[in-house]
């Protein structure tokens, strides 16, 4: 893990004390709301329905023990008792004072954490893989990149008044864990004509009103230009993007209008400007950088201990764990344990300040010392010896974090809605339970198998509705919460089953209805799949018809 | 005028009079610390017009790839920031300054708020006339909020790791 310098810890002190000043003049009046607005959201502070809510980074989702004990700390304190993490691998509090904050971000800046550009039209948190480093597909460990453009991008003076947000994400596998097919800007990683490893670069994805898959601008970038190129992407976009309209303000829209062709044209010119000698990060940074995520001794015995296997014979419950919350690693004898923070009853996503402090503990004894946020709102373990999986199994399910959902239709993507966020048309938490509680049976839970379930609270899709197998978006319908359901989208897999945007099946329904339809969807997979099908794989092969006709006809 | 005459401007992170006045329409004389709009300078400037110490100004939507080969003869230039989220003289400043090389005074007015200085003066904008209700004395203070950057500074460029 990246390990501040005196000059990192030096750089996020200046910007508390840059905001406290900041939050002083709008507390005195002289700041305006209007002025104060944008340089709050690019400290991560918006202003919701009840309260602040404050988004604190977790640069691309990796965590120390000692900052999720510290988020725990600021639920307790200043939040009441839970913190929310977000698809883009953030965390966010819902019930945070102004006069508060800059206090807590001072308690943040102790464990090397901070809430720069988690909102705002700038760069915001780079995001990855949950699993690099681990993933036994993977090509690349993208952890170091993230963080040379993390640094790159933090309080950059050029990028700061963007048109619009932008966002960034990386993958490093053959499987995409990062959507990186829906980001403003998405780095894969590939090998080029020569086997050597670069980037294929894809530009303008983006959800939103107007959901795009991002499109290929590079397709082998060596690895070590991808910060120079990102820049001659951010400059053409801060001169050319829309500022007339907001909601066409995102790079999606300018790559639409010119086509990806004459956008490729424009970043090329714009990066021919740069020095060739500049263009590559130099490599004894990215040498120092890598060195800090190269640090895990692997155990050469670990394989040898399959005692986990005869717990899994007489114990049902810790076998379906295992099946469904546990995925293989790169390194045998070593497991990747996902925390379901999807657990029935509370909104997904959450964890508690008792769960957070459970985790860090978890992390120290059995995981070196980290926690991996992930896309699906969910933590990882990632350095999980076999010797250690029933241990952590009992941890996990006393602390409430080991309901055996990962990837099923429980494990869904849900943003604050109604509850939280003013922006929302339509509840969202309370709909995500009543399916979790309409789907209670963990034995047909399996049977249904891989089934990601989106839903957002209005068209600004934070619940990535668009990318759902199935999609579900609240609206506001002559001033009732009503529920548009789509099927077949997906953020992203591989080559052989890209991003897609889920296709809506008809007139919104009630919310008392919405457990019912994803019945009747699920009703209709399961007598329409072949054997091996996902419910993705079924509505790809027969079409939204079938779906449609058992919902509406 | 673009701008109302004030008092007191930063320059070079000092407070200092104004010295520039900044220009909608070429007036009947020009004169030196006049700056007149983009185009109008370059058609002046083919024209063979001598244009001593007169600067230009630059919006936010100029195209500057036709001022390129004039740098020399630019004595300042005045980057007009017309609402203070508008980023695009960001942009500019630095193309101008650092990748393009160019020695003389940058100048931004406008919609400029002590909050903008610090990413100003690192994109290399070294003179600045704020808002008029902004507290000049009060602003200078953000040169010096931080001391770290992971990017280039006013001058020295650094590389992206820092």
């Amino acid at each position: 893990m990246y390990r501040y310098d005196s000059m990192d810890t030096r750089l996020v002190r200046e910007r508390v004390e840059e905001f406290r000043g900041q939050v002083q003049r709008r507390v005195a009046g002289a700041l305006s709301e209007d002025e104060f607005r944008p340089l709050r959201l690019m400290n991560g502070l918006y202003l919701q329905r009840h309260a602040y809510m404050l988004r604190i980074a977790i640069p691309y989702g990796l965590l120390s023990a000692a900052q999720v004990r510290k988020l725990g700390f600021v639920a307790e304190r200043y939040d009441r008792g839970f913190g929310h993490f977000t698809t883009r691998q953030n965390i966010q509090f819902n019930w945070i004072r102004l006069e508060d904050t800059p206090d807590l971000l001072g308690h943040l800046a102790d464990v090397q954490m901070h809430a720069i550009q988690t909102s705002g039209n700038c760069v915001r948190n780079v995001s990855s893989d949950p699993e690099a480093g681990v993933a036994g597909d993977e090509l690349l460990d993208v952890r170091p990149y993230c963080e040379l453009l993390r640094q790159y991008k933090e309080l950059h003076p050029e990028f700061m008044f963007l048109p619009r947000k932008f966002k960034v994400a990386f993958s490093g596998a053959d499987t995409d864990r990062a959507a990186t097919a829906v980001h403003d800007v998405g780095f894969r990683a590939t090998r080029d004509a020569a086997g050597a490893l670069a980037w294929r670069v894809y530009v303008g994805g983006g959800l939103g009103r107007t959901p795009r898959v991002a499109q290929l601008v590079h397709d082998s970038l060596p690895l070590e230009q991808c910060v120079s190129y990102l820049e001659a992407i951010l400059r053409v976009y801060n001169l050319h993007g829309r500022r007339d309209n907001k909601y066409k303000a995102r790079i999606k829209i300018l790559v639409g209008d010119l086509g990806v062709s004459a956008f490729r044209d424009e970043v090329e010119a714009e990066w021919a400007q740069v020095p060739e000698a500049e263009r590559a990060l130099p490599a004894a940074a990215v040498a120092r950088v890598a060195a800090m995520f190269d640090h895990v001794a692997y155990d050469p015995a670990a394989a040898a201990v399959t005692t986990h296997r005869a717990r899994a014979e007489r114990d049902p419950a810790f076998a379906r764990w295992l099946r469904t919350n546990v995925r293989p690693h790169k390194v045998a004898g070593y497991n990747i344990v996902y925390l379901s923070l999807k657990h029935p009853g509370r909104p997904p996503g959450d964890a508690s300040s008792d769960q957070l402090y459970a985790i860090a503990d978890l992390a120290e004894r059995f995981n070196h010392g980290y926690v991996q946020a992930t896309y699906t709102q969910n933590l990882l373990l990632q350095y999980v010896a076999n010797a250690d999986l029933e241990a952590v199994y009992a941890a996990l399910d006393a602390a409430g974090l080991a309901t055996p959902n990962i990837g099923t239709l429980h494990d869904l993507i849900c943003c604050p809605g109604l509850d939280y966020c003013s922006l929302a048309n339509a509840t969202s938490i309370g709909v995500a339970q009543e399916i979790q509680a309409r789907f209670d049976d963990p034995d047909e839970l399996e049977d249904i198998g891989p089934l990601s379930l989106h839903m957002s609270g209005c068209i600004n899709a934070c619940g990535h509705h668009h990318t759902g197998h199935i999609g579900i978006l609240g609206i506001d319908k002559r001033g009732e919460e009503a529920y548009q359901i789509a099927v077949g989208g997906s953020p992203g897999v591989d080559d052989a089953a890209p991003a897609k945007v889920a296709r809506i099946l008809g007139a919104a329904v009630t919310r008392a209805d919405v457990p019912e339809v994803i019945a009747l969807l699920v009703a209709t997979y399961r007598e329409q799949r072949n054997p091996g099908e996902t419910f993705l794989d079924t509505v790809d092969r027969v079409g939204v018809e079938p779906f449609k006709e058992r919902v509406y006809g | 005028m673009a701008e109302p005459p004030r008092e007191l401007m930063i320059l070079d992170g000092a407070v200092a009079p104004r010295r520039y006045t900044l220009h909608d329409d070429v007036p009947d004389a020009l004169a030196p610390q006049m700056a007149i709009p983009c185009d109008a300078w370059l058609r002046l400037r083919e024209a063979g017009a001598p244009l001593i110490g007169v600067g230009l100004i630059l919006e936010g939507d100029c195209d500057l790839r036709a001022l390129r080969q004039h740098l020399t003869a630019i004595p300042f230039v005045a980057l007009h920031i017309t609402k203070f989220t508008d980023g695009r003289c960001y942009t500019h400043a630095r193309r101008i300054r650092h990748l393009w090389g160019y020695p003389g005074t940058l100048l931004v007015y406008g919609d400029v708020l002590r909050d903008q200085l610090v990413y100003l003066w690192r994109v290399g904008v070294n003179a600045f006339y704020l808002r008029q209700d902004q507290d000049v004395r009060a602003a200078v203070q953000a040169f010096s909020l931080f001391t770290a950057f992971y990017q280039y500074g006013p001058v020295r460029p650094v590389s992206a790791a820092g």
